[in-house]
């Protein structure tokens, strides 16, 4: 007599499933490139395909399930367009295929090319076959998409290849400094200290930009405009004569830093009378902490008529060489008798007791040495009363602050 | 962008995969891409197809080698 079967199943743990899509080309990406002058894609996917291939990853944590890469186990696989299935869309009809092999299965191999003018979202089902459980699980992927950028005779860009927030610092500024030493005779002027003071914080700065039309980087064929923008709706052109513009080139504006306190400009570039881009930027003069103090400790002797004394200014803990160059600094004087005299305005300073009220007794024979310094604005052109410029022999511009 | 047509013995001995890529009997199409981003030597896309043992020609004439192929 037969007893009663009983039939026991092995259990497994359910699957998590990861779900990812990826493209395998990289030599044929999503985004093409359509050249109308040569009526080409870039590439052309007739000859380059493009993989788009769905990143299915399984794991069950009893360890039932060992290979993580779980593409192989794919079944009844449908790629769609915006939506539609592809095998049903006659634009795809023998442009494409899925790869039906090992890791790589459901993967698209896209031999169509995309017009400009389309933007198509793929997206990949399927089910995961778990023979373990007999069960199908639907897999969704989300859109990737693909596109055309029109390279057309129309498409016009630029770019910037500096920082448009443009910070100017008289305290490192080398070119600055080398121009006061040459200027005052300290030094003899020399192309290759010029040049080795042009350190990226000269005041002498080039702007440089980009200019592009179909991706394809131009030199010629269009107009660089300066402004200064004056308000959201005022914009003041400049020409290389204006005080702060050097030069503006198709390459290139070159700005002199000196003159400017915080301005913020445009570029437009134009073919014909038609703008086809536009870049801003802003100048800032930056006003940096610093420290001034009178260097000379010497006590007056008796019989002493003048004093000389050099002021000493620190910033960020360096020295500043000749702080006169970028900082006001003004020498005073106080006295038992005169306080807040004023002698001069420089790096150091020479002047006669005399006029200090120095008196000659021990309750009143010292002086207090000090100065008032602050750093010193953007320069101005120099002008006359009837506001013409004034310059050197060599008819260049004069400039002060 | 050009092409490359050139044996896949060639682009494989340069680590390039075939993988996926538009064959023709036994050869292969690559761009001019990833021609001038593999490591082979040659500064123009020329020599490095030389190299591959293969010809540089414009999508046109690729479409109709292909086409002659299938």
């Amino acid at each position: 007599m037969e007893t009663i079967r009983k039939r026991v199943r092995r259990d497994y743990a359910p699957l998590t499933v990861g779900v990812a899509v990826a493209c395998d080309s990289a030599y044929s990406p999503l985004t093409q490139v359509y050249n109308s002058e040569t009526s080409e894609y870039e590439p052309d996917r007739y000859a380059s395909p493009t993989v788009i291939r769905p990143v299915i990853t399984a794991n069950a944590t009893d360890g039932s399930w060992p290979d993580p890469h779980a593409n192989h186990a794919l079944t009844n696989m449908h790629w769609y367009a915006n939506g539609v299935d592809i095998s049903t869309i006659d634009s795809w009809s023998g442009k494409y295929q899925i790869d039906q092999v090992g890791a790589t299965r459901g993967s698209l191999i896209i031999t169509r090319n995309v017009a400009p003018s389309e933007r198509i979202a793929l997206h990949f089902e399927a089910e995961l076959a778990d023979n373990r459980l007999g069960v199908n699980i639907p897999i969704v992927t989300d859109d990737i998409i693909l596109s055309t950028i029109d390279k057309s005779s129309d498409s016009w860009s630029a770019s910037l290849s500096a920082d448009k927030s443009i910070m100017y610092n008289p305290f490192l500024d080398k070119l600055h400094l080398y121009d006061y030493k040459v200027a005052h005779g300290i030094i003899a002027a020399s192309s290759t200290a010029e040049n080795a003071a042009r350190d990226g914080n000269e005041y002498q700065r080039t702007i440089p930009f980009n200019v592009y039309k179909g991706g394809v980087k131009q030199t010629s064929g269009f107009t660089v405009h300066l402004y200064r923008i004056v308000n959201t709706s005022t914009l003041t052109e400049l020409t290389a004569d204006d005080d702060e513009v050097v030069s503006i080139s198709t390459s290139a504006v070159v700005m002199d830093l000196r003159l400017i306190e915080k301005d913020n400009y445009m570029i437009i570039f134009k073919v014909g009378q038609t703008e086809i881009s536009r870049l801003q930027f802003s100048v800032t003069r930056v006003y940096q902490s610093f420290s001034c103090e009178p260097t000379n400790d010497c006590p007056i002797i008796y019989g002493q008529t003048a004093r000389f004394d050099e002021a000493m200014v620190d910033s960020e803990g360096q020295k500043v060489p000749y702080p006169a160059s970028i900082i006001e600094i003004v020498w005073k004087t106080d006295s038992a008798y005169l306080t807040g005299v004023t002698h001069n305005e420089g790096g150091n300073t020479e002047y006669q007791l005399s006029k200090t009220g120095m008196g000659q007794l021990a309750n009143d024979d010292w002086l207090d040495t000090y100065t008032t310094a602050v750093q010193k604005p953007a320069y101005c052109v120099a002008v006359d009363e009837d506001a013409n410029i004034l310059t050197d022999e060599n008819g260049n511009e004069l400039i002060f602050n | 962008m050009k092409y490359v047509f050139c044996p896949i013995a060639g682009a494989r001995e340069a680590g390039i995969s075939v993988r996926n890529h538009r064959t023709a009997d036994s050869f292969v199409v690559l761009n001019e891409r990833e021609v001038m981003t593999a490591s082979i030597p040659g500064s123009t896309l020329e020599e490095r197809a030389d190299h591959l043992g293969g010809d540089v020609y414009p999508i046109a004439t690729i479409k109709q080698l292909l086409d002659n192929y299938e």
